[in-house]
């Protein structure tokens, strides 16, 4: 019996070891129509004539009818240049980017003729980009006339404007073009190389720096180049900015280069002190809380308050009741509000809590919090709100509520502040599946600008606290902010502008506003996005994929099968680490799973630390340590809050901190002492 | 001619008249024999004897499994391989040399996260969302922890409380197979109510039978001395025996006997004699036989036995 057993598993893995991970498909049929109603989340798209339009004038150019493909071509300027349009790979590009690229491509022929029909108008553009108009002269001449004579001179004067305002992947974008499209262009090679190297060096792009001083070093040694009006050499110019940066990577701590070091967990159980939020008998109160009504356990029985910690308190949101803690001594040193009675109002009112759209980050002296009033516990489709207090002493600021043009807005997802701003998502009260990126200015929420960024088939006000809902993740990389909406579609967005620079949807789960008795509860898990050395990786809450995007291109690199209750840990150069009720390596050149441990999760509410040998996970039964080779437990510290479900783990300056349903508690491990503590401003506080 | 034919006939009736009397013959011969039957019958008495013995256990069982799923049967594999890996290693680690694992089968399923449609009601648009079919690979494991009966109470529950933490520590399922586990719960839905995870299992079961069925057939054999007193005869040899005996457990809990036994689904009952339970403390063993013996002066007298049992 065994032995046959044991064949029939050797049939089965040897079948499996044939299996073959998805690599980035050169087509997906199911991703290359933005409006297909199986899509659980829409982004804006371009309209279907301007898309028939792009598709003619491929047809026409295969043909070689250059005047029908020309016509073609005016109907697709004349649409919105920033509307997204997919490509081959699923990725949804600006119709501006692939305009320009499907001119570029055109073959000799049809650029000759290109240019025969539309240099004149060119040129006429070019001669008046002066003075005021002159960006937006030479825009219109990079993305529509590319490809004429003027077009090269054109893209990289726009470069220079781009980097002299900052916007370094706006400038190394235009140098790039015409390094990939124009190669015949008479402006010197080496020049365009050595400033796109500066632009994306500037923009934190160390990949492609490298990628860039390579191409010089290899094939214009010696050649010198003109910047800032002096002549210098080139390839040893950026040998010494790569110098530089390579100085200050290794002088830097670990933690900032994202590489912590691992933890000793105590000896003994006993905390350096504890904090209690809800107490036994509330705890029992919140566990049953919706049970009798058949909807099962509802997310406000299993969730985590967000917490942030800076170099000397810890924050915690606690369905709107702010409170600051002491690191040292765990001594509660500021509170919005009393929150003795906060079980026994949601006992009286079980659904419409939402706590998955409570936020937290801290930047610097201040804290910023998505949040809906006290007085509002438990209403479901009152807007929640953004607002700003004093991390020391909890003085309030302004808030959505008091800013004219914020009080339309619900704020979802984690707020992301960045100097004098602050980014976040939001929907306009009413209009729940419509979701936008507002940039607001920090000092008085003035809105700078906002972005739609698509349209959720399901309306996420209209999940009544019963169900889990999607509430975005934001991250910032190189000028840009990525957006995983959780909803299946990510999208990248300038910054400086808010344009929608790219998209994608992914595969996920259509979310059901419908609940019916007795249904099973699922445990979600809502990780941000993590870039890694440009590269782009996430899973959306109820997708079972995980992505890779390069964001060079970008490009989509891989996907890969993963338990839907996977979120990304961290990523080590040589594997991808997964946290969830299986904490997973994958390796990320083959992307083979390399090991699994099974550990219990009790709640999807968790964030896992990742260190240079190990990987942490706070569960019900105790924080787990992992050994990152092999996935094996070097040790289940217990710990002192062992009637909770788990949660949040955060390193401090004082050592290492559990944020569960219940508690905050705060362990010594030796190593931690005055160093930084963990940000959480980036990834948002609630996981 | 007519003489002939006479006593021809004459011959026939008498043929005629002795074949109609047979049947009556016979029926009166087992009208006869029937009652001398009942006659001797009435001399016989049966009587029940039970005999119970209580049964130390003498070792606990413990249940577990090791199980992953993933969509790719090549990740499902590998989950696999490390939980089996892990889990046998964390018992392995604790070094109980009374500790036995038993591995037990392997099973391969398909199923859907999420638990499934769950009781879809007449709502509309109440259709569960589609989910990726996921493959199931599971290994069930006996824990067999020997020498309990040797153990203090205390010790004990130490001893089963790790095991059961190691368990639970290193992922792996503690009680019955996942088959067994998702027949319940879709016959009982959620509330199937808590099952056992530890058995506490007897050895030497058929000796503790054995005593029993001595015990039950001592005490009929009493009684139906006394009853041959008080109907001042002797006590006869016994006639029949007939046994009323408790079936014999086997490995499922009684829901799933129940859903067997109603719907014939599940798995049966394994066979042979195992005494478990899954309380710990002694486990009876009980036996009720229904003994006839018969009456009279054939067999040995009230007297004589009374005699006998004084030596």
């Amino acid at each position: 019996m065994a032995t046959a057993s044991w064949l029939t598993l050797a049939v089965w893995s040897a079948s499996a070891r044939a299996q073959v991970v998805l690599e980035a498909p050169a087509a997906v049929a199911e991703e290359a129509n933005p409006n297909d109603p199986k899509l659980p989340f829409h982004l804006p798209s371009q309209s279907s004539d301007v898309k028939e339009a792009l598709d003619d004038f491929h047809r026409f150019v295969a043909k070689g009818t250059w005047e029908r493909a020309f016509k073609a071509l005016d109907k697709v300027q004349a649409g919105f240049p920033n509307a997204l349009t997919p490509r081959e790979d699923g990725l949804l590009m600006p119709t501006r980017m692939l305009l320009r690229q499907a001119l570029a491509e055109l073959p000799a022929a049809g650029k000759q003729a290109y240019r025969l029909f539309h240099d004149a108008d060119a040129k006429v553009l070019f001669d008046e980009a002066k003075g005021k108009e002159e960006t937006e002269k030479l825009v219109k001449i990079f993305s529509s006339y590319f490809i004429t004579t003027v077009g090269d001179v054109a893209a990289d004067r726009l470069g220079d404007i781009y980097f002299e305002q900052g916007d370094m992947d706006q400038a190394a974008e235009c140098w790039q073009a015409v390094l990939q499209y124009r190669p015949e262009s008479a402006l010197p090679r080496v020049r365009l190389l050595v400033k796109s190297a500066i632009a994306v060096a500037r923009s934190g792009r160390w990949d492609e720096f490298a990628e860039l001083r390579r191409q010089v070093g290899e094939r214009h040694q010696g050649e010198m180049v003109v910047l800032g009006g002096k002549q210098v050499p080139a390839a040893a110019h950026l040998e010494s900015i790569w110098n530089e940066h390579e100085a200050e990577s290794k002088s830097a701590p670990a933690a900032e280069k994202g590489v912590r070091a691992d933890l000793a967990l105590p000896a003994t159980l006993d905390p350096a002190w504890q904090f209690r939020m809800i107490g036994p008998r509330e705890a029992q109160m919140l566990a049953t809380l919706g049970q009798n009504w058949g909807w099962g356990r509802l997310p406000v029985s299993e969730m985590v308050p967000p917490a942030v910690v800076d170099g000397q308190r810890a924050y915690v949101n606690l369905l709107g009741y702010h409170l600051a803690v002491d690191l040292k001594s765990g001594k509660l040193l500021w509170r919005s509000a009393k929150f003795h009675d906060l079980a026994q109002k949601m006992q009286n009112n079980p659904q419409g809590h939402s706590p998955e759209q409570f936020n937290l980050a801290v930047a610097g002296d201040t804290l910023w919090s998505v949040f809906r009033d006290v007085q509002q516990l438990g209403q479901p489709g009152q807007p929640f709100r953004i607002g700003r207090w004093e991390a020391a002493t909890g003085k309030p600021g302004w808030n959505s509520s008091t800013v004219a043009e914020l009080q339309e807005w619900n704020i979802r997802g984690n707020p992301l502040p960045l100097g004098d701003r602050v980014i976040v998502a939001a929907s306009k009260n009413g209009q729940g599946a419509e979701l936008h990126l507002l940039s607001l200015a920090a000092a008085d929420g003035k809105l700078l600008w906002s972005t739609h960024l698509g349209t959720s088939q399901a309306d996420q006000n209209q999940m009544w606290g019963i169900q889990r809902s999607e509430q975005p993740s934001l991250v910032t990389y190189g000028g840009k902010v990525y957006v995983d909406t959780h909803a299946g579609a990510l999208v990248a967005v300038d910054l400086r502008t808010g344009s929608l620079d790219w998209g994608l949807t992914y595969d996920s789960e259509m979310p059901d506003n419908n609940r019916w008795w007795g249904a099973p509860q699922e445990t979600l898990t809502a990780g941000p996005p993590l870039v890694v050395e440009n590269k782009l990786y996430f899973k959306g809450m109820r997708s079972p994929r995980l992505y890779c995007i390069d964001l060079a291109g970008p490009a989509l690199v891989w996907k890969r099968e993963v338990n839907k209750t996977s979120l990304v840990i961290g990523v080590d150069g040589e594997r991808l680490y997964l946290g969830g009720a299986d904490v997973e390596a994958i390796d990320l050149k083959t992307r083979k799973l390399k090991w699994s441990a099974h550990v219990p999760m009790a709640t999807g509410w968790i964030r896992p630390v990742m260190t240079e040998h190990r990987v942490y996970q706070f569960t019900s039964r105790g924080v787990y340590e992992l050994d990152k080779a092999n996935g094996d437990t070097v040790k289940l510290f217990r710990g002192a809050d062992l009637d909770s479900l788990g949660g949040t783990l955060l390193v401090t300056s004082q050592g290492l901190l559990t944020v569960s349903n219940l508690s905050i508690t705060s362990y010594r491990v030796d190593g931690v002492a005055d160093k930084p503590a963990e940000s959480a401003s980036a990834a948002g506080a609630n996981p | 001619m007519r003489r002939t034919s006479n006593l021809g006939n004459e011959c026939r009736n008498r043929v005629w008249r002795g074949a109609a009397r047979m049947p009556l013959a016979l029926t009166l011969a087992a009208c006869l024999a029937w009652s001398s039957s009942l006659v001797a019958a009435e001399k016989g008495i049966t009587v029940s004897g039970t005999g119970e013995v209580l049964a130390k256990p003498t070792h606990v069982e413990i249940d577990v499994s090791a199980n992953a799923a993933a969509e790719l049967t090549a990740d499902a594999i590998q989950k696999y391989r490390d939980s089996l890996r892990r889990t046998t290693e964390a018992f392995e680690k604790l070094d109980m040399k009374a500790l036995k694992i038993e591995q037990r089968e392997l099973s391969f399923a398909s199923s859907t996260p999420g638990g499934g449609a769950g009781m879809v009601l007449a709502v509309p648009g109440g259709a569960a969302p589609a989910a990726k079919p996921q493959v199931d690979i599971s290994r069930s494991l006996r824990l067999v922890l020997g020498g309990i009966d040797q153990m203090e109470e205390a010790a004990l529950m130490e001893t089963i409380g790790t095991l059961l933490d190691t368990a639970r520590d290193a992922g792996a399922t503690i009680g019955q197979s996942s088959s067994s586990s998702a027949l319940l719960a879709q016959m009982m839905g959620r509330q199937a109510g808590s099952t056992s995870m530890v058995t506490f299992v007897v050895d030497n079961a058929s000796q503790q039978h054995e005593k029993a069925y001595q015990q039950a057939f001592a005490e009929a054999k009493s009684r139906a001395m006394r009853l041959a007193k008080l109907a001042g005869t002797a006590l006869g040899p016994v006639i029949s025996i007939e046994e009323a005996a408790d079936a014999p457990k086997d490995d499922t809990s009684v829901q799933e006997q129940l859903i067997t036994t109603i719907y014939g689904i599940g798995s049966k009952p394994k066979g042979g004699i195992r005494l478990t339970s899954d309380k710990f403390g002694d486990i009876p063993v009980r036996v009720t036989l229904r003994v006839r013996f018969s009456l009279g002066s054939q067999g040995t007298s009230s007297s004589d036995d009374e005699e006998e049992d004084s030596k």
